[in-house]
């Protein structure tokens, strides 16, 4: 079948199997920003943004998103670069694996909350797994990012 | 998880009628959950065209439709204002926001899942079920049903009343299933409910029943009450914890949450 | 120093934040034959018959492997230095299968559907034969993991499979039965470690291609690249000059990926179909059929005179190694080598133990490597004799543990595969981590506690450590370093960047040996055909061994780059000034950009190269302090870690964001190890914590505030003073955290993890008795 989406501001159609999830659907297309972690919906990695939220792209189904925006890290380059700044100023970025998805959260918060409270920051991003760097230079990062702290 | 067709109907008649034509023709939910199981599924049917994704504050209660998700419940500022923001709280501690805007409050409720926050704090809430075809019942009426039912879940109704909520959920970690979870809230009457024992979510009618009876709501009260969940809250052993562990969780943080939750208007 | 000891953000952090495809299943052939492996269902069998007719007839299905198709040599999948002291034990399929997860057969289709189709048509006749499942009764059980021909130890390391032992080792110091009787205080405790998962956010992933010349070229998501070529060549009977073998961006390895995988299997199928192939572990195949932490039974027992002096140490470890014994002897003997030296003033000193073989998931490298579970017997042990001889844990330590220029006759008999080096320690600032650290966390404050409420109490527990760097005589770096026009420097290091920032590190070392900046540095790394030979990163190696190499490929390049300068401008090597970006001498200056551009294209051509390769003569340890707050609440067990301090010595901390990452992040590995972290299986030996669901990590929420400082220390050995950092963080977590619950409830807990269930218990024990 057949579903027409916005992906990073274009208009794009794919072709899917009903059953097939919109992380897969994006990797198939090439998107390798976005990335697999594990099958239960656990930790974070694929995350992405379905008009303008984040989600668990594991957890959609492609069949689902007709008519609806996806962003990526690849679609708001300038904003992910700024992040990135952040993260390399604070040592936050190791392996890299779960960043992207990081990113696209840490985006999402910025918009819908732009003066969060320590406490509302983890509690936005806690659901973004990470396993190399212990998250406090994350939490720093996103603090500079937010405006917030030195 | 295989499927066959996917179907976005127009219409309720048209959803429940095909739903009812196979047992393995299913609604979507926000779908989190059901793609761990190996289910062939002929036609998965998407409610998306049927305007049930919404929360709505009518002055007497709060109307939310089946598909609305999680996150959007846990943000909207009438339902923080339940119970101090206890229900807000318990659908907070799912995971993260990238699953809760995915995961939707039918969806939720359907499964029933013994593990679940929202069930558990929304059990001391009065909350009514509206199916189509049209029927009523009461959450806690839904969840005592042994049958698996077939209507679709069309909204969830929260009757507003005031009152203090408590919610706590004890786990290795802060995204972790609950080794247990307490609710109580109390408006008057007071409300307990316990689950993640490690079986569902269920209302500690003994111990309600000895608080609101009671007319002396003091400390030796509130010890009795804590003795008493240990003797009519049935708690096993699973990996997350003892039957032991879990019992002696359930007396602290239900004594805790009554002294929290309680009305000085004895 | 400008460049290094600085913070500086990494090369590389952007442009993966930015989405560039840069890990192994990014760089996958598009049309890549997809594996799957059939895996075992039972803990311990034998394959009667194995019926793949049916599968291979399946359309879209080119290849597939049983036991009886692919070549029966044995080999270790621990990527070491040959030969390994891993028992070479492991077939790349067997007619015994022995975990459940382990490899049965192995599918190669066109797509992900036609190859779990293919997996499902494959029928197996099993002989279910008894597991061993409890490695306290391991060895001498009548099941029997190893009775094959073919398996083989390279070098005498104990190895008994007959009697389910991988390797065993045993040393002593004068005599500890003697000196106990000396002591007038015995501790004489039994500690148990459990099994942890890596649980990096990247699955294992491996594809393979022939390239244009038809060599084998593989991407692997590996920590050991040359390690995996040359077993892949060893074993599959390819020539080794044939293969090529790159390690893209890793997502996280930890000693997970320090051990091979799926690349015999990608590289067999990619040999006999010629066609690309890959194989993306699921999370569960990561879980079940990759590796974990070696769990652990250690006795532990100290004597002390009455006055607080340590005399004797008696360690014994029993170690499971599960199915094959990757890394089963080196994990072992680190847990005594990087461990019992840190108190060096004791009279006598015994170590040994064996490492068994169970029908588990087989364990192997992790951050730590024996020294996490040494470190939670000792640590606590100390205390625990700390409060039998009414003393300060502190005092206890400062008195008896390592000071700087100190040795302990250890590092001579004990290394990570039987002999060590000797050496003293040039850098040892344990005095002042530990002062330093009790200041941050306001040891004095709190200690031992301090009443919150009626329920809660808040209290503090410490622990020292020490780690290594590198190997001293087997661990080998190479850099090498080349000019461009334009005057750049490109850096080919063998060294693996697996997340820890090693191309960063290592672009630092070089840039400020050269007078220059990051920028104009750009690293090559972990590609066996373009770069120079590395053992990989673990051993906490990279930078001591690698930074040594680049350190000296740096200034070779800059002697070179002298000489031509000098013949340029008419003048001699020893007058000229060169500030990275300038030659002066008294007269006359030119630029890098200009004596590069000239070498290339205009005058006098050639091609500047600096090749250097480094092994070390010894392994400076570096140290730390770890020291933790802990808030417990007295009706249920329950704590948090309301505070962590570390307090290192890593010498010269050479990027000082990247080394507090380093040390934050193993911290919290450190913390998870020790609160809940449990590998978890059912009595017929199925893992339980298979997901991320039943197998639970630390989340943003569950860390409240560290604190890590780095004290002031050189060692001269090291590039620009520095000794590792990868490692040690991970070590003093459990017994500070240990020790800390101890403070606040009196509950001694001696086996990981820490649960709330269990300080129940205990507390619980406390007021029946």
């Amino acid at each position: 079948m057949k579903v027409n989406f916005i992906l990073n501001k274009h208009d794009v159609t794919y072709e899917i199997e009903p059953s097939e999830v919109l992380l897969d659907s994006l990797r198939k297309h090439h998107l390798v920003s976005v990335k697999r972690g594990c099958e239960t919906s656990t930790c974070g990695v694929c995350t992405v943004l379905l008009n303008d939220k984040p989600v668990l792209s594991c957890s959609v189904l492609t069949a689902s998103i007709e008519g609806k925006h996806v962003t990526t890290v690849d679609g708001i380059p300038e904003e992910i670069e700024k992040i990135a700044h952040y993260f390399g100023d604070e040592g936050a970025d190791q392996c890299g694996f779960c960043n992207a998805g990081l990113a696209l959260t840490i985006y999402a918060l910025k918009k819908e909350n732009p003066h969060p409270t320590d406490e509302e920051i983890k509690h936005y991003v806690v659901g973004n797994l990470c396993r190399c760097s212990g998250y406090q230079a994350q939490f720093l990062a996103i603090k500079r990012y937010l405006g917030g702290a030195q | 998880m295989e499927i066959k067709e996917y179907v976005k109907p127009h219409s309720l008649e048209e959803a429940y009628l095909i739903l009812s034509r196979s047992k393995s023709n299913t609604i979507l939910g926000g779908g989190v959950w059901m793609k761990y199981t190996k289910r062939q599924i002929d036609t998965m049917i998407d409610l998306s065209n049927l305007s049930l994704n919404h929360i709505i504050d009518h002055h007497d209660e709060i109307e939310i439709g089946a598909q609305t998700r999680l996150r959007d419940i846990e943000v909207h500022p009438s339902i923080q204002s339940i119970g101090n923001g206890f229900l807000s709280q318990a659908i907070g501690s799912i995971v993260g926001v990238g699953f809760r805007n995915v995961a939707t409050l039918g969806g939720s409720i359907i499964g029933k899942y013994p593990f679940s926050d929202l069930i558990t704090a929304m059990l001391c809430l009065p909350v009514t079920l509206k199916f189509y075809p049209e029927e009523v019942m009461s959450l806690h009426a839904f969840l005592e049903q042994k049958e698996k039912h077939h209507a679709i879940l069309t909204h969830i109704i929260i009757k507003k009343t005031n009152g203090k909520g408590y919610f706590k959920k004890v786990s290795n970690t802060m995204l972790d299933f609950a080794i247990l979870n307490v609710a109580c809230f109390d408006d008057g009457k007071m409300k307990i409910a316990i689950g993640s024992r490690p079986a569902k979510p269920i209302l500690a009618i003994d111990a309600m029943d000895m608080y609101n009876q009671a007319s002396q709501k003091d400390d030796q009260l509130i010890a009795s009450i804590g003795d008493c969940i240990i003797k009519t809250i049935p708690c096993a052993d699973d990996d997350r914890g003892t039957k032991e562990y879990r019992e002696v969780l359930a007396k602290t943080y239900v004594m805790r949450g009554i002294k929290e939750v309680m009305s000085h208007e004895s | 120093m400008k460049v290094v000891n600085q913070k500086i953000p990494s090369i590389d952090g952007k442009g993966i934040m930015m989405g560039r495809p840069a890990f192994t299943d990014d760089l996958a052939a598009p049309d890549s034959l997809v594996i799957k492996i059939l895996r075992s269902p039972f803990a311990f069998a034998r394959i009667k018959h194995i019926h793949v007719e049916e599968a291979r007839q399946l359309k879209g299905v080119e290849l597939v492997l049983t036991y009886h198709d692919v070549p029966r040599i044995s080999f270790t999948r621990a990527g070491q230095g040959y030969p390994e002291p891993s028992p070479h034990d492991k077939f790349v399929l067997d007619e015994y299968v022995r975990y459940v997860g382990d490899e049965v057969a192995c599918v190669a289709a066109v797509d992900e559907k036609t190859a779990e189709e293919a997996l499902s048509l494959i029928k197996v006749d099993y002989e279910i034969l008894e597991p061993v499942l409890d490695f306290e009764h391991a060895i001498d059980h009548p099941s029997v993991l190893h009775p094959e021909d073919g398996i083989r130890e390279m070098f005498p390391i104990g190895f008994e499979p007959k009697r389910n032992i991988a390797a065993s080792y045993a040393m002593h110091i004068n005599n500890v039965d003697e000196t106990f009787k000396s002591c007038d205080v015995i501790v004489d405790e039994v500690f148990y470690t459990q099994a942890q998962a890596h649980s990096m956010m990247e699955p294992h992933a491996v594809n393979a291609r022939l390239d244009i010349h038809n060599r084998l070229m593989i991407y692997s998501s590996t920590q050991t690249p040359f390690h995996v070529r040359r077993i892949l060549s060893q074993t599959l009977g390819i020539p080794i000059s044939q293969i090529r073998v790159i390690k893209p961006r890793v997502g996280g390895g930890f000693g997970g990926k320090q051990a091979l995988h799926g690349e015999m299997f990608a590289a067999l199928v990619t040999w006999r179909t010629k066609k690309p192939s890959k194989m993306v572990y699921t999370r569960k195949e990561v879980y079940e059929s990759t590796y974990t932490r070696h769990p652990m039974r250690i006795q532990m027992k100290l004597g002390a005179t009455k006055d607080g002096w340590i005399k004797a140490i008696d360690c014994h470890v029993l170690s499971d190694t599960g199915a094959y014994g990757e890394h089963a002897l080196t994990v072992f003997m680190v847990t005594g080598s990087k461990v019992l030296p840190l108190y060096n003033k004791v009279e006598s000193v015994r170590f040994d133990g064996q490492v068994v073989y169970t029908n588990h998931v087989s364990a192997g490298a992790f951050r730590g490597y024996g020294a996490i579970q040494g470190n939670f017997a000792l640590e606590s042990a100390i205390d625990i004799l700390a409060h039998k001889l009414h003393m300060d844990p502190i005092r206890l330590r400062q008195m008896n543990m390592m000071k700087e220029h100190e040795t302990s006759p250890i590092f001579k008999i004990m290394g990570e595969g039987t002999e060590g080096t000797a050496m003293n320690m040039d850098t040892c600032k344990l005095d002042e981590c530990i002062d330093r650290g009790l200041d941050l966390i306001g040891w004095n404050h709190t200690y031992p506690k301090v009443k919150i409420n009626e329920d809660q109490v808040k209290a503090v527990g410490m622990a020292i450590a020490m780690q290594g760097s590198g190997i001293p005589y087997i661990d080998m770096g190479a850099a090498t370093i080349k000019l461009n026009d334009d005057g750049f420097y490109n850096l080919m290091v063998g060294a693996t960047d697996i997340g820890q920032g090693s191309d960063t590190v290592l672009a630092q070392i070089a840039a400020e040996a050269l007078l220059t900046t990051v920028d104009k540095v750009i690293v090559y790394s972990s590609d066996t055909d373009l770069t120079p030979f590395d053992t990989g990163a673990y051993a906490s190696s990279t930078t001591y061994v690698s930074g040594n190499a680049v350190l000296k490929a740096a200034h070779q390049l800059k002697e070179m780059l002298m000489i031509e300068a000098a013949r340029i401008l008419e003048s001699k090597p020893e007058v000229i000034d060169f500030d990275g970006h300038v030659f002066k001498d008294d007269e006359k200056e030119l630029s890098l950009r200009d004596l590069s551009n000239q070498i290339t294209y205009s005058h006098e051509q050639k091609q500047l190269t600096a090749t250097a390769s480094y092994v070390g003569h010894k392994s400076p340890p570096p140290f730390m302090a770890g020291l933790c707050e802990v808030e417990v609440d007295l009706q249920t067990g329950e704590y948090d870690i309301t505070h962590y301090v570390s307090v290192v010595d890593c010498g010269t901390p050479l990027n000082i964001k990247l080394a507090q990452g380093q040390i934050e992040g193993a911290i919290v590995q450190g913390i998870g190890m020790a609160k809940f972290e449990d590998v978890k299986y059912t009595k017929k030996g199925h893992l339980i914590s298979n997901s991320f669901v039943n197998y639970r990590i630390p989340c943003a929420k569950d860390i409240k505030k560290l604190t890590t400082v780095f004290v002031d220390s050189y060692e001269e050995s090291g590039p620009y003073g520095a000794k590792s950092v990868g490692e040690i963080g991970i070590d003093t977590p459990p017994a500070a955290i240990a020790n800390a619950i101890y403070h606040a409830t009196g509950v001694r807990i001696k086996s990981l993890p820490i649960t709330p269930e269990k300080i129940l218990q205990g507390l619980n024990q406390m007021k029946g008795a």
